[in-house]
Parts: structure tokens; sequence; C-alpha cells
């Protein structure tokens, strides 16, 4: 290990500045409370366009591939593409709040900054390149998120799901740590690159504590993407948290947990490729057939959407098993169909609930077509592309997953997925036949009670839609961000 | 200016989106605005391309652009049915769909355009969904194209499994690479050239009707006449012809396959032109005339004249298009009318629709220096150096042609009136807006010739053959069809005038003058049977009825019966087991994760009101799930490992 030039530092400044900008957040909405929901808003977008700015700008020369402070980090093109990820995520999330935040009377700058931390979080996460660096960005997003999950810090529901989403956040975080903890003792290092050089060795002398180590490891960031039996504690919090946090859990807390778990599998874990496909198999087939099966008898949408988003985790676990390099640009792409599909769907139910937690079952979403067309197209195309229907970007993604297993031999998962898509349908088709066919109580319009959230559900659904009809420019984007593969 | 093709056909798709979702509620000008737009712009686009290409001819073979013609020349003169926001979001749909079919430069391209133009086909000629007939005609138009496109699919399977692409280009080259490995027999005792022909050619004849499979081309006239014009007339039709021509590298290999389309569409000419001798509705006597017309086309594909194929298509494009409009002029001018017993006379009161009908009538008869000629002319020269049965099929159907155009002409505009005072007083002629399309298709029926001029001697012009020549690959031994003699070829030219004049005077000998539809009457007392056989179209469509239809619905009863007992009770069978088992799933994760939960949640409402606060017991029981999932891992991989 060299020594560590200044220049290195400066390699990371879009994660210095989203830190130092979620602490001009919190300072401004502390001093302003009046108007503070419009200018914390303004500033962090603001802010996360300058950070996007800088990634490009800073990091892009870097897209080589570039270990940096002693090998704490990597810069390389797979983490540009998960940090332009989290960076939209978290922009659009930021939109799909302001109502909320205003309507909720909290303040709003914590709102805002506690998200601009998760997110720095999360951009760390994407180049860490140490299970101990990992592991604390893994930390400065999942404690953030604890938070915002019970930001209605007065109702129950927010409440009881903070409380339950740190008390067993903590305990996979711990076992997590233990994982870690184990392979450094079998190895004596926590930095990838190392860790893979020195795990045949490792193994052939410390067998049973690389196992434990390395499955200890997994089963922390398992609990993490939401993967059966580690699931247990989504439905309730993703039912109890404000809807956009549920959203922003859905999408950014999930794939930057994919981000890791690729990363560490593919680089850190190379050596012990055949031990673990085995595990993420059996766990991929677990959660997809629990997700979507608990899924069909749910009433209320956003319970649905969590089992939904539990049954997804499962068919990107799918293409991290396949290990290849058509695999790993199948979960790229996935991942960035899957982010805007879920913030449409989650933009649509926010528009519709009328106070904090109302107009969320089935039930409510009767005769949608005739009260507001706008609103039910959208939703039509959002629940197509979550079922795998073309044309939309959803069904590249299944497409690109399922062949990428195929190919590498993986066929009887692929076919497991392909089936639970097909029962996947008669959920997501239950809210389209609520919206066209059942009859509302009343007829009178809905009207968007915000054009800016109406604007961002139109833009995920043309994003959805393009995805669908031209996949190709991501498709090359994703293959040309690829890791150096075992 | 090429790199932007692919706008061409995206346009209407455009315009066909945006028109359906403006809906009924926009102003009409709005809605004509995008209507006419967004195919005008891409009309534009496609002229650039063509004038670019003609201009540097580059040395790959650009593909197909030639066949913008004949969508890019429809695109102007549908501007003048007036009104429906439904017609033209289904007219955008069209366009875009056919601008597909030809622009693509594989057979997957081709085939989703080729569907897409099926779709608004059947969306158009159920166009007035209100009454009893044009949906029943769209209904049948669907079906009987869905037995062709099933042959078609299969072909393009065998494709794939053979090539593994679709791509034209590809496919050719390697068909052009290895001929002897396309004559190797493949399946039910065809070569492999053979198989694939003959299901693209099935593939044809339903879009292109040609026998047996031409039934729903008379009905589909349900629709609205403009629709007639463009889509069952001048556009869509052709474009089994077109598939043909593209495939021609494969036929060029399938000799049986390639006779088999040339007696179809001889057998088909001259069967349709026969039918339609005796039909008294104005727009059903076209429909057979395409029909007939179609069939000389691919006559002309299976003896390998392709470019005179395609340059058929294009004039027929012209005085079809224009007849069909000038049907519509009269129709229109009739009060809807379309019984040719119930007109005629009507020269003076239309006097621009009787005068560009009388040029596309020429036309279609193949009157010297006028486009059909020309085209006919290498049609039946081709025939004659490749079978001269066939060409007496040609030459007797070129001589009916003319006869029932003339009769059609005759009883329509000259004569006495025959209508109802009512329809006297209505009559007038159709306003600038309808016909001035009528003069500029008009002009396209007499000029349009002149691209192909046959060779004679020195004076091989032959434009559009070299237009054509990079889609037109040699391969194997034989190419083009063997050039005649000047001499023979003139012989040619008189033989079809001769019978062509024969056929305008049998016409007026039964029909002109006064005479009318008395004339007609007594041939059909002359020969009854030959007349009732000609009026109910040798009762094909009765036979298909007894056989096909009955058979079908027969078979549909009984596929039901073993559907509903035996299918359903397995389907029913497994939605039980999966709602069952979503069903378990659902309550372990109610009743016993929750149901534990709850069961702590009653246990402390009972007795703690600070406990049921903190739910304590909810998160363990979580926890303890993520404990032992954990812990069956672990055992998983100590054990296995």
């Amino acid at each position: 290990m060299g020594a560590i030039e200044p220049r290195e530092f400066l390699l990371l400044a879009p994660e210095i500045f989203l830190a130092v900008a979620g602490m001009v957040v919190l300072a401004v909405g502390s001093i302003g409370r009046g108007l503070a929901h419009r200018t914390t808003a303004l500033i962090s977008l603001v802010s996360l366009a300058v950070v996007g700015a800088l990634v490009l700008t800073v990091q892009g020369p870097a897209v080589g591939g570039e270990a940096i402070l002693a090998g704490m980090f990597m810069i390389d093109g797979y983490a540009l593409f998960w940090k332009g990820i989290f960076l939209l995520a978290t922009a659009l999330t930021i939109v799909l709040s302001m109502r909320f935040v205003e309507e909720g009377g909290y303040p709003a700058g914590e709102f805002y900054a506690l998200l601009l931390f998760a997110t720095t979080g999360m951009l760390f996460m994407a180049s860490g390149f140490n299970l101990l660096s990992i592991w604390i960005s893994l930390e400065l997003m999942a404690l953030s998120s604890y938070i915002l999950a019970g930001y209605f810090k007065r109702e129950r529901r927010s409440n009881e799901a903070a409380l339950k989403y740190f008390i067993l956040g903590a305990l996979s975080s711990g076992i997590l740590l233990y994982g870690i903890s184990l392979l450094y003792g079998a190895t004596g290092t926590v930095q990838l690159t190392e860790l893979a050089a020195r795990l045949p060795a490792a193994m052939a002398a410390e067998g049973m504590l690389v196992s434990l180590g390395w499955l200890l490891l997994a089963i922390g960031l398992f609990f993490k993407v939401a993967a059966v039996p580690f699931h247990v504690w989504t439905p309730d919090v993703y039912v109890g948290a404000p809807t956009p946090v549920t959203a922003f859990l859905a999408v950014g807390s999930k794939a930057a947990a994919f981000a890791i778990l690729v990363r560490i599998l593919y680089q850190g874990l190379a050596p012990l490729l055949v031990e673990w496909q085995i595990v993420v198999a059996a766990v991929a087939v677990v959660t997809m057939i629990w997700g979507n099966l608990a899924a069909v008898t749910q009433s209320n949408v956003k319970r649905m959407l969590a089992y939904s988003s539990i049954a997804h985790a499962g068919y990107v676990l799918i293409g991290v098993l396949a290990a290849t390099e058509d695999g790993l640009w199948a979960v790229l792409f996935y991942m960035l169909a899957y982010s805007f599909i879920t913030l449409g769907t989650f933009a649509t139910v926010i528009l519709l609930e009328r106070r904090e937690y109302a107009g969320e079952t089935y039930a409510d979403y009767a005769g949608l077509a005739r009260r507001s067309p706008f609103l039910a197209a959208m939703m039509l195309i959002f629940m197509l592309a979550l079922t795998g229907i073309p044309p939309t970007g959803g069904f590249f993604g299944k497409v690109y997953l399922f062949a990428a297993a195929v190919q590498s031999g993986w066929t009887w998962v692929a076919v497991v997925g392909v089936l639970m898509s097909a029962v996947s349908l008669y959920y997501y088709m239950g809210i389209v036949v609520y919206m066209y066919l059942r009859d509302a109580e009343d007829d009178t319009p809905t009207p968007l009670p915000s054009r800016l959230l109406a604007g961002a559900i139109g833009l995920c659904a043309v994003i959805t839609v393009l995805l669908g009809i031209l996949p190709g420019p991501i498709v090359e984007l994703a293959k040309a961000s690829l890791l150096q593969l075992p | 200016m090429l790199d932007l093709l692919w706008l061409v056909a995206l346009l209407p798709f455009l315009g066909a989106a945006l028109g359906a979702v403006l809906g009924p509620r926009v102003d009409k000008r709005w809605t004509t605005a995008v209507a006419l737009g967004a195919p005008g712009l891409s009309l534009l686009l496609a002229l650039g391309c063509i004038f670019e290409y003609v201009r540097n001819v580059s040395p790959e073979p650009f593909q197909s652009v030639c066949y913008t013609w004949s969508a890019a020349g429809f695109d102007g003169y549908m501007a003048h049915e007036g009104g429906y926001q439904r017609f033209f979001v289904y007219m955008n749909l069209f366009m875009g769909s056919m601008l597909l079919l030809v622009l693509g430069s594989n057979y997957l391209v081709t085939f989703v355009g080729w569907e897409g133009v099926g779709l608004c086909s059947y969306l158009l000629i159920g166009f007035y969904y209100e009454e009893k007939f044009p949906p029943y005609a769209g209904r049948k138009a669907f079906i009987v194209n869905r037995i062709g496109d099933f042959a078609f699919l299969v072909g393009l399977f065998a494709l794939v499994s053979r090539f593994g692409t679709l791509d034209y280009r590809t496919i050719f080259s390697a068909v052009a690479a290895s001929p002897e490995a396309m004559g190797e027999p493949y399946l039910l005792g065809m070569s492999f050239a053979g198989f694939v022909g003959l299901c693209l050619f099935i593939g044809a004849m339903g879009k292109s009707a040609q026998i047996p499979l031409y039934v729903w081309l008379p009905d589909a006239m349900a629709g609205p006449t403009p629709v007639s014009a463009l889509i069952h007339a001048a556009t869509m039709v052709t474009a089994g012809v077109y598939m043909v021509v593209r495939s021609n590298a494969i036929y060029q290999l399938a000799e049986g396959v390639s006779g088999l389309v040339a007696i179809v569409g001889a057998l088909t000419a001259i069967f349709a032109a026969t039918i339609g001798l005796a039909q008294t509705d104005i727009k059903k006597v076209l429909a057979y005339s395409t029909v007939s017309q179609l069939g000389y086309m691919f006559l002309a594909a299976g003896l390998g004249a392709y470019s005179a194929a395609i340059f058929h298509l294009g004039t027929h494009a012209f005085f079809k298009a224009l007849l069909f409009l000038g049907s519509g002029s009269v129709i229109h001018a009739m009060g809807g009318e379309q019984d040719l017993t119930k007109m005629g006379g009507l020269k003076e009161r239309l006097p621009s629709t009787y005068r560009t009908m009388l040029i596309g009538t020429l036309a279609i008869s193949g009157v010297p220096l006028l486009s059909g000629f020309f085209s006919k002319d290498q049609i039946l020269a081709a025939a004659w150096g490749g079978s001269k049965p066939l060409w007496v099929v040609g030459w007797l159907t070129a001589g009916l042609t003319a006869c029932y155009m003339t009769r059609l002409l005759l009883l329509t505009f000259h004569g006495e009136f025959r209508g109802s005072e009512e329809q006297r007083e209505h009559l007038h002629e159709s306003p600038p807006v309808m016909t001035w399309p009528l003069w500029v298709l008009a002009t396209g029926a007499v000029v349009a010739g002149y691209v192909g001029i046959p060779r004679l001697g020195q004076f091989d012009i032959h434009v559009f053959d070299r237009f054509l020549s990079p889609v037109l690959l040699e391969v194997g031994h034989h190419g083009e069809a063997h050039h005649a003699s000047v001499a023979v070829e003139l012989a040619l030219m008189a033989a079809s005038v001769a019978i062509a004049a024969a056929g305008i005077w049998l016409a007026w000998k039964i029909y002109g003058a006064a005479r009318g539809l008395e004339g007609g009457r007594g041939w059909a007392e002359r020969y009854p049977a030959v007349h009732r056989a000609l009026v109910n179209k040798y009762w094909v469509d009765e036979a298909y009825d007894a056989t096909v239809v009955r058979g079908t619905w027969a078979s549909a009863r009984g596929l039901y019966r073993f559907d509903a007992g035996v299918i359903d009770g397995l389907v029913n069978g497994f939605r039980h087991v999966t709602v069952g088992t979503s069903m378990l799933s659902g309550f372990f994760d109610k009743y016993v994760v929750d149901g534990l939960v709850n069961l702590v949640g009653w246990l402390t409402q009972a007795g703690s009101r600070v406990f049921r606060r903190l739910q304590t017991g909810l998160v363990s029981q979580y926890a303890m799930v993520v404990v032992a999932g954990m812990l069956v891992l672990v055992f998983f991989v100590v054990l296995f490992r």
C-alpha cells in the first residue's frame, strides 16, 4: 500500500459535496420555518444535480478502474452506473415527497437532509472496495432510513415501522459484521482484491471459518435486498413508512444493497463461486415463490407492492447467480428499469392517497379510469412493466435476466422465475381490473393535486416505455459498466 | 437524409397515438392537422430519401426505398374524406404499419407491419360497426388472413432455424452462397427453398387475395370507399406480391413453388375476371378486378419476371385507386347507391369523374400508350417466354378485363338514368377537393408506364429495372425471363391490343348505345347456367360455408365440450392448487407470523397497555424468523460444503 495522495480525496468530491449539502439543508431547514420546505427541497435537488455533474467530470475519467485511499474505495464504470441510478432515484423521491412534507407539518429540513445523507451512504457503497468501508457506508444509509421511516412521528404506524426496521436492521447489521470478522480472522484482510487473493489458501486451512464468514456476510445483505426469509420486516415497514420513504427504500436502498452484494460476491468472493451460487439460487427461488404467492392475497396496495418488491429481488438474484457478463449487465439494466417503474408506481399511489394513509386498498382504485384517465393509464403502464409485458422496460429486464441464467446453465431457476411472473400477473392485473372494470362509488373526477408530481409520473412512464422499445442505448451503457469478472 | 429513414415509419405512428390521445373532444381542425401533418412530414422525408438514393447510388444495396412509392402515393389523397377522428387514427396507424412493412430490412419487421396493416384493414372494413354487414366482413377478412399469416409465420420459423436470423441481406447472401444446400430435401418431400417459398406464398395468398383465400376482398368493400381505394386496391393487398418479389432469392431456387405461384396467379386472374363480368355492385366489380390484377402480378413473379410484377404493382396502384375514388364520387353523387342497375347516363352530370374514369378504364384495359399497356405487356411477354398455356390464360384475361371495365363504364355513365327521381335531383359533380385527386391519379395512370418502356432494339431505357436491381439478386441459373426478339415482342403487343379491342367491342355490343341493361339481360337469357354461376360467384362462399365454416363450428362445439369437461377441470384444479398455496403462504404470514404477533398483541392488550404500545412481541417474532432462516442456511452450507 503506497502513500495516499491528496488527489485521491479530490476523486471523492461528489460524495464529500453531498454530505456537506446535507448539512446545509439541515441548517437552512432549522432557520427558516415558514417556506423552508420549498427552499430545502430546491437546495437538495440542485445539489443532487451538482453531484451528478461532479460524478461525471471528476470520477468519469477514472471509469477504467482506480482504487483509492489504500484500496478503501474503487472508482470504476460499475460504480458510476449505480451512482447514476441512486442520484436519479433520490431526485425523483424528493419530487415525490414535496407535497407530503408540506402537508405533513413536520420539519422539512430534516427530511431532505436525511435523504441526502442516505444517498451519500449509497454513493460510498457503490465505490466501496473494503468490507469495512462498505459496512460503514451501509450503516450511514441504514441509520438515515430508520429515521425516515419514522418521520411521521405522531403517527403510530410510522413509529412502529421505524422501530421494527431499526431493531431488525441492527440484528442484520450484527450478522453482517460477524461475517466480516470471521473472514478477517481466516484471511487477515478485509480489502476485496486481497481477500480474493488469500481465500484459496484460507479455504484449505480454515474452511469452516471462511464458509460461515461469507454466508453471514451474504445474509446481512439478503436482509437489505429483502430476500426471503430475511424479508419479514418489509411488509410492515413499507406499509407503515410515509409512502415517499417507502419508494426510496424499495428503490434506492435495495439497489445500493445489490450494488455491494454483486461487488462482494463477484470480486471479493470470486474463489468461492461454486459455493455461493447454490445459496443464491436457493434464496432466489424461495424469494420469488414466497413474494409472489403472498402478494396474491393482499388487499392493501402498499402491502402488495412490498411483496412485489420482495419478488423482484428474487428476479435480480437470478442475474446475480449467473455470474457472467450477461448476468451482470442484465442486473444493471433491470435495476435501472425497476427504479423508474417502482418510483412511478409509488408516485401514483401518493397522488391517490387522500390523507396520510387513506386510499391504499384495491377498492380505492375502483373506477379510476373514469375519475382520472391519466392516472389510470399511467398505473396500467407500470403494472404491465412490473409483470414484464412488452413494450415496457420490465419485459426486456426480465428477458435479459432469464436469458443470462439459462446461458449459464441455471435453467430451472429461470423456469421458476417465468412461472412466478405468470402468478404476478394475477395481482398486478387486479389493480387494472379495479381501475377499468369496477365502478366507483362516486364518479367525480379526481383532480391532479400536483403538476410536478404528475410530470414525474409521466416521465417515469415515458422512460418505462422507451426502455421497452429502445433498450439498446442503456444495454450498451450497462455493458460498458461491467466489473472485472472472476 | 437516409439516416432519417426510420422517422418515415415512426411519424404516422406518432400521428395515430396523438390522434387517439386527443380524442373526439378536440376541435376537428386539430384532428385533421395531426392526421395530415404526420404522414405529410413522412412523405417529405421519403421523397428526400428517394431523391438522395437516386442521386448518389451507394454501393451497398439500399433496401426497398422504391416501395415507399406506393405507400407515399396515397398520403396525398386520403385528405379528402372529411372527419372522423377514429378514421384518421386508423389511417395513420395503417400508414405507419405499411411503411414498416416495406422499409423493414428483415422478415420480422416486415411481419410486424404485415400484422399491423391486417389489423387496420379489419378495423377499417368494420368501420361502420353499427350496421350489420361491415363487422361481419371485417371478421371474415381477419380470419381468412390469419390462415395465410400462420403459414407465413411457419416459413419464418424455418428461416430462423436454418439461418439464425431474419435479416434479408444475410439470408439472401447465404442462399446465394450455397444454392445446393437449399435444394436438399427438407420437409414433406420438399426442398428447404421449396418449403419456405410455399409458406411465404400461402401468407401472400391471404394478404393479396389469391385462390383459395381471395374471398375476403370482395366483402371488404363494406368499408369506406377511400379505404377500399387505398388499402384494398393500391397498397396493402400488394404486400403479398412485394414479399414474394423481396424473397426472389428463395423463389429462384424453388422452381416447383414458383410454377405454383404462376399457376395460382393465372387462375386467380381469369377466375376473378369472369366473376367481374356479372356483378352489379360497382365496388364489387372493382374488387374482383383487383383480385384479377393481383393474379397478374403473381403470374409475373412466379415466372421470374420480378421487376414486371413490381412494375404492374405500381401502375395498377394508380389506375385502380383512380377507379375506386371515381366510384366513390359516383356513389357520393347517387346518395350512397352502389347498384349499377340504378345508374346510367351520369356522363353529363359528372364530367370530371367520367373523363378520369374513362382514362382509368382505358389504362387497365391495356390500351396502348397508357400505363397498363406497358406493364401488362411485360407480364405477357414473360409468360410467352415461360409457358404458352399461361400466356393464353393471361391473354384471355386481358380481354375479359377490357370487357367488364367497359361494361362498368357504360352502365354507369351512358344510356338512360335508371335511378329514382329523388336521386336524379341529387345528382351533382363532386367538389374540387374530390376531383383534383382524380386528375392527379389520372395523370399518373397515363404516364406511370413510361418508367418501364420495354426493351426494343437499341432503346434499352429500363429505368425501373435499374432502380430495383439491388433487390433482385441473380441466384442459381435462371434470372429474369428470357427476352424475346423484337419481332415476337411486337407480335405479342399486337395480340394484346387486339384482345383488348375485342373486349371493349364486345362490351359495347352488349351494353353500348342505348341498349344498357337490356343487352345484358338478353345474354343472360341465352346462357342461363353461365350467368347464374357468375352472378353467384361460382358459389365459392357457399361452398366454404358448407365445408370450412360449418366444419369449424362443429369441431369447435366438440372441442368446447372437451374443454369444458376435461381442460377446465384441470385448469380449475391448478387454480385451486395455486390459490390454495398462495393462501397457505398468506395464512402463514398472517396467522403464524402475524398470528403469533397478534396473539402476543392480544395478550398484551388484555394485560398491559404499556406493553401493547411497545409491541415487543412483534419484532422478536420477526427476529426469530431471521435467525431461523440464518440457521437453516448455515446448516445447509456446513452440511454440503
